[in-house]
């Protein structure tokens, strides 16, 4: 590929990540777009590993982990473009609703974009094929668990997590007897 | 233990450019680290409904005692009482119809409440549709609509209520006066 076509894919992607942390951050809402980021660019990384171990040619993971992104943030995108509300089944995309009321979501997503790095590196730039796609396996399946075991989305005002600390540690505690 | 092979562009095909890759690599993790750290030292939110904040999902249908329709699409903002407060109320009534400003189309109702004022009103704007009606009421209609951290500092929050009166979502948002196009597509919605 000619390599003012690669710089300027990379500079739109650079603009368009600009263009998206903006839209985010003016709606107060920076830490949906870290989580969905996140966990897109670790999609796009554990794709782009198993790609390569497929083929046993190296992938380009900054395309791949673009990508991922891409259909991470996509409902977000359709909420701002489309006046789309938020609905149930935009978990197809990567587990957009779950993720809000899974475990930790910032440190789960953060540690499945560090895995996944990873993952891609060994085995696209040192060919470690059974490494590597153990390690992705391995962190998409812990991902996939968390996002099954995410609190539901209330559907009843009494759901909602209350206020205080001790309202929130009875919350907490009467989740637990119902689980 | 194998060693790590490395390979510097010998196979056939595309160069693996281990250094490179590693450089890049290393290069993305330490700015997505940054961006981690830097929001967990800016206090960021851990509170328990956190991941439900501002999620623009439209998951509840139910009626609130003390809420009533007021004959079109509603933003039922809980606020607290003071300074902080009300320079924020009286923003969301300079934006209206302007960037960032929920739209005149839809009613606005501002429930300024206190914990040291007991008891609710019934809330309806049917007559005045599309003007803010702020209304001292006490907390008993936040901790109904589950946003009693309103009442406790200047947390406030808000309910997405329909024309007849029936509460489909609720959030808190602490610059709720600014976000008149996220509201605006939730209350489209419920139109």
């Amino acid at each position: 590929m000619p390599r003012t076509v690669v710089w300027a894919g990379r500079l739109a992607l650079a603009v368009g990540e600009v263009l998206l942390i903006q839209q985010y951050v003016a709606r107060g809402t920076a830490w949906h777009g870290l989580i969905h980021s996140l966990t897109g660019f670790a999609a796009g990384l554990t794709v782009a590993a198993i790609l390569s171990a497929a083929t046993k040619k190296p992938t380009r993971g900054l395309g791949w982990a673009a990508l991922g992104q891409v259909i991470s943030v996509a409902p977000d995108v359709l909420y701002i473009a489309r006046d789309l509300p938020h609905k149930e089944w935009m978990d197809a995309f990567l587990g957009h609703i779950a993720v809000h009321t899974a475990w930790a979501p910032v440190l789960l997503t953060f540690g499945y974009f560090i895995a996944a790095g990873w993952a891609w590196w060994l085995v696209s730039a040192v060919d470690r094929r059974t490494t590597g796609v153990a390690l992705a396996l391995a962190a998409s399946a812990i991902f996939a668990l968390a996002l099954v075991n995410a609190d539901p989305i209330p559907a009843r005002l009494v759901d909602f997590p209350p206020a205080g600390a001790e309202e929130a540690a009875a919350y907490a505690a009467a989740l637990i007897c119902r689980r | 233990m194998d060693p790590v092979r490395v390979s510097f562009g010998s196979r056939p095909g595309r160069s693996r450019r281990p250094v490179r890759r590693l450089a890049g690599l290393l290069t993305a993790q330490a700015a997505l680290t940054t961006l981690v750290v830097a929001y967990a030292l800016a206090g960021g939110a851990m509170k328990p409904d956190h991941g439900l904040e501002q999620l623009g999902l439209l998951s509840l249908d139910e009626r609130v005692p003390g809420l009533a329709g007021t004959g079109r699409a509603a933003l039922v903002v809980v606020s607290g009482t003071g300074p902080a407060c009300e320079r924020k109320v009286a923003e969301a009534a300079d934006r209206r119809d302007r960037p960032l400003g929920l739209p005149t189309e839809y009613d606005l109702v501002v429930l300024q409440t206190s914990p040291d004022v007991p008891g609710f009103s019934s809330v309806g704007t049917q007559d005045r549709p599309g003007i803010i009606e702020s209304l001292d009421l006490g907390g008993e209609l936040a901790r109904r609509l589950a946003l009693s951290r309103a009442l406790t500092g200047c947390h406030p929050g808000y309910a997405v209520m329909t024309p007849d009166g029936v509460v489909r979502y609720r959030t808190y948002d602490d610059d709720w006066q600014r976000h008149g196009g996220e509201q605006m597509t939730l209350l489209q919605a419920v139109d």
